[in-house]
């Protein structure tokens, strides 16, 4: 049943994520990030977009493989780094750690439905990018 | 600045501001965070949190809550409650561990800088600003030759101002804070600076700090250096007591160079520290040696066999007096204080397993040579203190 509903839902896709792509809400007005950014952004050393308004970060919880691999990968640092960043920030009330959600069809909801919110998204699981828009790295 | 000042401020802040930030749902955010932490300790001689000489000591609690809040995308304001309980040295009674109002004038990847002003914790080391925080600690006692824990209370937070920057600068970045406040100054502060509880006590305080991260390639390779003054006025006891310390400052300083590797499997760190003190002008029994400076440094390696468990060795040593590391000389000075009170080499290893990520356990064995930092309030006699001693500690931890 749930293998006829996810070939049903590619079907009705018009595009899809690639491999663990970077997401942001559909009101963010930034093309491209290169990775600084992106470390800034997770490590939530950079709180705010160009334009002003707060960066909403999603993320998923430490040991989901598909953290590990986008930590690793985008970010390049391991998941322990980020983890004690944001723990110095939390607990020296000098910044925030990110929300955390479930699994990735939280993280599409939730970014899709945050103003000014940024997340990402794994390979295998296809979803449709029509309420969040993917960008590129560089 | 007091408590009422910081309240007056936060209450000012909230009215002013809260309302604009309240009605878009967007952009408020409130989040809350605890921990609460239960130790224990053995020792087979001296005495460490507690009677732990005898059957071990329980006497190590540390809670704490806080809480932050995002009036705009430019101001926050953050507070944490804290009680810590650590056998003679610390009662359990909650403390405002930190409150603060932070302003961030810009916010781009090459420079995000602002401001922050309360009750802040320092920016001491590698460690310091978290140092009761269990989640955040490599081993259930940080390395006491830097963190030890007597004084703690002047490391701990102080009420000021810090201005800080994120700076991107080649192959990476720069963490930044230069701070000035006023130190807290209680009864602690006396019986780490005065070898006890002082007829008199320091009424007045005031330090400034400046410290330096240099994070290259994602925080992979941590270097930082850091300069600290303080100055703590004494004021004798009224009526004049025979011994009494003579009014005047105590100064403090401090230098520490930190260094970090971080792999995937393994965590190097190192820090080192001077510490001059200058009692000249307090005179009293510190007219013997009116001038000295600690030395302290470790080395530690941190091991990830897997995400649940940790492995830890660490070598750790102190001088009280840099020029005279063994304590030969002092000893005469201050007789009957024994020679090793004014050292410590301690040998760690230890091992942390994390079932999941809200839990943590920890267990770890020191094995010591001196007694510099075994606290005074847990060792009222220092003729009883044996030179070589262990401790075998555990902790649990839950956060939320």
């Amino acid at each position: 049943m749930s293998l006829l509903i996810l070939v049903f839902s590619l079907c009705l896709n018009t595009s899809s994520a690639v491999a663990d792509s970077v997401i942001v809400s559909m009101d963010v007005e930034e093309l491209s990030f290169n990775k600084n950014f992106l470390l800034a952004v997770f490590s939530m050393r950079v709180t705010r977009w160009p334009d002003g308004r707060p960066i909403k970060v999603f993320v998923l919880p430490d040991r989901h493989p598909v953290h590990h691999r986008f930590v690793k990968q985008h970010l390049q640092i391991f998941p322990y780094q980020l983890r004690n960043n944001w723990d110095r920030q939390v607990y020296t009330g000098t910044g925030e750690a990110p929300v955390q959600v479930d699994d990735i069809d939280e993280m599409y909801i939730k970014v899709s439905q945050t103003p000014g919110s940024i997340g990402y998204l794994s390979a295998p699981k296809e979803l449709s990018l029509k309420e969040v828009r993917s960008v590129d790295e560089y | 600045m007091n408590i009422n000042y910081l309240s007056a401020l936060f209450v000012s802040g909230l009215s002013l501001l809260s309302l604009p930030a309240l009605s878009d749902p967007h952009i408020s955010d409130l989040s809350i965070n605890g921990f609460i932490t239960q130790g224990f300790f053995y020792t087979d001689e001296n005495n460490i949190y507690g009677q732990s000489s005898d059957n071990g000591s329980f006497e190590f609690r540390e809670a704490g809550i806080n809480t932050s809040y995002r009036f705009n995308s430019r101001l926050r304001g953050a507070a944490q409650l804290m009680s810590r309980k650590a056998g003679a040295v610390d009662d359990g009674n909650p403390k405002l561990d930190y409150a603060l109002l932070d302003y961030r004038f810009t916010d781009s990847v090459d420079n995000a800088a602002g401001i922050r002003l309360g009750r802040l914790k320092i920016p001491f080391g590698f460690y310091n600003e978290t140092r009761d925080v269990a989640f955040t600690r490599p081993s259930i006692m940080l390395p006491q030759s830097l963190y030890f824990d007597q004084a703690r209370d002047v490391e701990l937070s102080i009420d000021g101002v810090i201005v800080y920057s994120y700076l991107e600068v080649p192959g990476g970045w720069l963490d930044i804070d230069l701070l000035y406040g006023k130190p807290q100054t209680d009864t602690n502060v006396e019986y780490t600076y005065l070898s006890g509880d002082a007829p008199g006590k320091f009424d007045d305080s005031m330090g400034y700090l400046g410290r330096v991260i240099y994070n290259a390639d994602g925080g992979r390779v941590r270097l930082g250096a850091m300069l600290a003054n303080y100055e703590f006025s004494y004021q004798p006891a009224k009526p004049a007591v025979f011994l009494d310390f003579d009014k005047g400052n105590m100064k403090l300083d401090l230098f520490i160079l930190s260094a970090q590797y971080n792999a995937e499997k393994w965590t190097a760190t190192a820090e080192y520290m001077l510490h001059d003190l200058d009692w000249r002008e307090l005179g009293g029994v510190f007219a013997v040696s009116p001038q000295t400076t600690i030395e302290s440094y470790y080395l530690q390696l941190q091991y990830r066999i897997d995400q649940n468990w940790e492995l830890l060795l660490r070598y750790d040593d102190m001088r009280l007096d840099k020029d005279d590391p063994n304590g030969t000389t002092n000893a005469i000075l201050f007789a009957p204080k024994p020679a090793h009170t004014f050292y410590s080499e301690d040998i760690t290893v230890g091992v942390g397993w994390k079932p999941n990520p809200d839990w943590s356990f920890r267990a770890e064995l020191h094995n010591v040579k001196g007694t510099a930092w075994a606290a005074e309030q847990d060792n009222t006699d220092p003729t009883e203190l044996r030179k070589y001693w262990n401790i075998f500690a555990l902790q649990a931890t839950y956060r939320f």
